[in-house]
């Protein structure tokens, strides 16, 4: 008798969640609660450029963010190259603005994870971003992919692995794609040593290639407070 | 042997000319240095192009002591040939014009030790001559500019590349490139004594060596398939910038630098076998001719 | 006596130009040389073979009875020289220069030797001034104390007084005197004049175009009651045969078409009877006085000799 009730609650709670689910306003709203209890952090990363004509060393990095959508990018040391608007890889400023109209497409699977398909459209036609569409996990309440289309930069991709810090929707590591134009610089401004070896029978058909950074964060702290100075 | 080569050393310390070089680098590099100290924005911008598009860069750390080096020799090392033919070109030739080679014939060494100790005084003063660079356009550069990473703008055939070289692993490239440019100046300085074994002013053989390295340089830059193919090989102007080569960083598989590698260290190898084969080359002619020349001057 | 040059045979060609043909001669130990001739007439290229500033096409040359080539180092060691201009680094002082070919033949002076040498040619007050202030007179006599500053045995002195005033001049001419008779060297010394080489030199050779005219002691050549007799005859190697086998035999040169023949001037009149009842068809025979004489005559005929050496 017990597991029944046991097996019938269980079933209820399911059903429950689905039905709940179903529902990718409340979806939306329930994970942008969870990220909101996040009012700062700071972490150290390990960001990896991955772009066809960057040669570009490992570079420590520490990233801050304070709530609303205060975010920063510093480098530990040396010269660094950071992703140009590099609020588009925290995630916490993906609901900056209120004013969405959110559509739901589906379902589908990441990583073997199942994940709710949400897009948000700005009602604000005025706004850069075209589009964002979430890939959201409903049972950690997880963005796991999310992709944006904006009028200027193009489309890029972010998508994020959560481990410890999974309760605070953080991610232990993200992948950030974009599209990068053709670097060329004009020849003879450098002088360059030929030695022998270049290879031109890589094509060069396409003007946008895409580009990656990876970020591995660690030593996160949260809701320490942050002075607001290190935005500046 | 080695009493001569003191001599020479000391005619090429008291002779004004000698100084023309050591003032004209000295100007060049001071000038670099201040227009970067006040404008280095504008010059990173036209390297960055359109990479500003998708990246931020702090600009100020990435015009350190060690890139303002490199853009240094990248100007400097085109226009120190001139400055080492000034030299070498009047070896022989300015001791024929001033008319004390038939004095320095008639002593009691013979024309090749006479070649030979000419040749390793150009040499030490390519040598002075880029050991002043450095001072000037690294350890200076250093002081002002301060260290940071070094960031490399490549054209490599059809690709443009940026290459990033963490400040602790710089220095021994330079080190290397300075011993590079050393071996590749040396080939000028041989060209200058060749050619001023065959004249008697020292205005001629200054001018045709600057005149060939010129030539070949522009040859060797046109980019046509056809003469980079066939030509360019053959002409020693094009291993004279082998020195970058020590910037040239290898990568992994992921597009890494890896650290302490050098991306081709084969073809600076054997730029450099190709370069000291030219001193040999050079020299042996003007000993040869030397030898068997009358001195008529 | 020890000869300490001594030329066989030299010949010399620049492409079609022949500048020394066939000279020979012996300078002996203790010698000041007398090398007459005009302007191109080859003494240049014969001293600058001697110095092995030019390679010889043929011939031989000895110095210090040692054959030169191979022996180029030691003999050069032991042999000064001043060419022509005797143009120095103008820009080092007379003492830097002295120091600096005294150490190209592996000597460390002190300062106070070299400052002796400079005192020998009369410039030590000068010894800090800078060459390129030297008149032409100042640097021809450091280029003679850079010249001695290895105490060589053997001087060569290449037109050593030429472009100098009369003083000048003089200086040069005491100073050779002065290293031969105090220092017994060895002084080879060339010039264009015959007033020079008269009074300095105890042995002379006159060359003229390339060739060797006479040879021998300046006091029997210049002896005043010996005459040069010019003879031209309608077929002048038979004549030469004949005077080669006669009485005449002693001092007898072909050149040209012509025969020279030193004789007593008393026995010009006897070498005509001696032709005619040899039934030589003579054309000419001309005393021509002196061998001053003769070298004027030589060098009046030939102003238009190309200079080839300088």
């Amino acid at each position: 008798m017990r597991k029944k009730t046991t097996y019938i609650l269980s079933l209820f709670i399911i059903v429950q969640q689905f039905t709940h689910a179903q529902n990718i306003n409340i979806l939306v709203a329930n994970t942008k609660s969870k990220i909101e209890q996040v009012k700062d952090y700071t972490a150290l990363g390990k960001m990896k450029t991955n772009v066809a004509f960057l040669k570009l060393p490992i570079a420590n990095v520490k990233v801050y963010f304070k709530n609303p959508n205060k975010f920063k990018l510093k480098s530990e040391k040396g010269v660094s190259f950071v992703p140009k608007g590099s609020m588009n890889i925290n995630l916490n400023s993906i609901f900056t603005e209120n004013n969405f109209t959110i559509i739901d497409a589906g379902s589908e699977k990441i990583d073997n994870i199942p994940v709710r398909v949400a897009k948000l459209l700005p009602n604000d036609d005025n706004n850069d971003l075209v589009l964002t569409t979430l890939y959201i996990d409903p049972v950690r309440l997880l963005i796991l992919k999310s992709k944006t289309t904006t009028k200027e930069s193009g489309t890029y991709e972010l998508k994020m692995n959560y481990n410890k810090y999974a309760t605070y929707s953080l991610p232990d590591k993200i992948l950030f794609s974009f599209n990068t134009k053709d670097y060329k610089l004009p020849k003879g401004i450098t002088f360059d040593f030929d030695d022998g070896t270049t290879n031109s029978s890589t094509p060069k058909t396409e003007k946008y290639k895409k580009g990656e950074i990876e970020i591995l964060f660690s030593n996160y702290e949260i809701n320490k407070g942050i002075s607001d100075d290190i935005f500046k | 042997m080695l009493n001569l080569l003191q001599i020479e050393l000391y005619k090429i310390y008291k002779r004004p000319r000698t100084y023309i070089a050591f003032a004209a680098i000295t100007a060049i590099v001071l000038i670099f240095q201040f227009a970067f100290k006040s404008d280095g924005q504008s010059y990173m911008n036209l390297m960055l192009q359109n990479v500003q598009d998708n990246f931020e860069l702090d600009k100020s750390k990435a015009i350190n002591g060690y890139f303002m080096c490199y853009i240094i020799l990248n100007t400097l090392l085109v226009q120190v040939p001139i400055l080492v033919a000034l030299i070498a070109g009047d070896a022989i030739s300015g001791e024929a014009n001033m008319g004390t080679l038939r004095l320095l014939v008639t002593k009691p060494f013979s024309r090749t030790q006479l070649i030979v100790v000419k040749f390793l005084a150009s040499f030490l003063f390519t040598i002075i001559l880029l050991l002043w660079m450095a001072i000037l356009a690294l350890f200076v550069s250093l002081l002002i500019f301060g260290t940071d990473d070094l960031l490399i703008f490549r054209v490599k055939g059809e690709e443009s590349q940026i290459l990033q070289i963490t400040q602790d692993d710089v220095i021994w490239r330079y080190f290397a490139a300075f011993g590079y440019a050393a071996i590749a100046l040396t080939v000028i300085a041989s060209l200058g004594i060749l050619l001023s074994v065959f004249a008697e002013n020292s205005i001629g053989p200054i001018v045709a060596t600057v005149c060939i390295v010129l030539f070949f340089t522009i040859v060797s830059n046109i980019n046509v398939p056809i003469i980079d193919k066939n030509i360019k090989p053959w002409l020693f102007t094009s291993y004279l910038v082998g020195w970058k080569g020590f910037f040239y960083i290898g990568v992994d598989a992921d597009g890494q630098p890896i650290k302490g590698s050098i991306e081709n260290w084969l073809a600076i190898r054997n730029s450099l076998y190709i370069l000291i084969g030219h001193i040999g080359l050079f020299i042996g002619i003007a000993i040869y001719s030397f030898r068997k020349k009358d001195i008529l001057s | 006596m020890k000869p300490i040059i001594e030329v066989s045979h030299l010949c010399k060609k620049f492409k079609q130009f022949t500048a020394v043909d066939d000279v020979n001669f012996t300078v002996y130990k203790g010698d000041v040389f007398g090398f007459l001739g005009e302007n191109g007439a080859g003494k240049s290229t014969t001293i600058r073979m001697l110095l092995t500033l030019i390679e010889p096409t043929s011939g031989n040359i000895a110095l210090f009875g040692k054959n030169l080539h191979k022996n180029r180092k030691e003999i050069l060691s032991q042999v000064g020289a001043v060419i022509e201009r005797p143009d120095l680094y103008k820009y080092l002082t007379a003492l830097d220069n002295l120091n600096l070919f005294a150490k190209m033949s592996g000597l460390k002076l002190s300062k106070n030797v070299l400052l002796e040498q400079l005192d020998l040619v009369g410039l030590a007050d000068r010894y800090d001034s800078k060459v390129k202030n030297f008149s032409q007179g100042m640097k021809q006599r450091l280029g003679i104390a850079v010249s001695l500053v290895h105490n060589p045995e053997l001087i060569i002195l290449d037109e050593p007084t030429n472009g100098l005033d009369p003083q000048g001049i003089a200086d040069i001419r005491n100073l050779i005197l002065k290293l031969s008779h105090e220092r017994g060297k060895t002084i080879l010394v060339s010039s264009h004049l015959l007033s020079e080489i008269e009074i300095i030199a105890n042995r002379m050779l006159i060359m003229h175009k390339g060739k060797k005219i006479v040879e021998g002691e300046v006091n029997s050549l210049l002896d005043p009651s010996k005459t040069i007799v010019k003879i031209e005859t309608a077929n002048i190697q038979h004549t030469f045969d004949l005077l080669s086998n006669s009485i005449w035999s002693e001092d007898i040169k072909i050149s040209d078409e012509q025969i020279l023949l030193k004789i007593a001037k008393k026995d010009v009149p006897f070498l005509s009877r001696f032709l005619i009842e040899h039934h030589v068809d003579v054309y000419l025979i001309q005393p021509l006085h002196s061998l001053e004489n003769y070298f004027l005559n030589l060098t009046k005929s030939t102003t238009n000799v190309e200079s080839f050496t300088n």
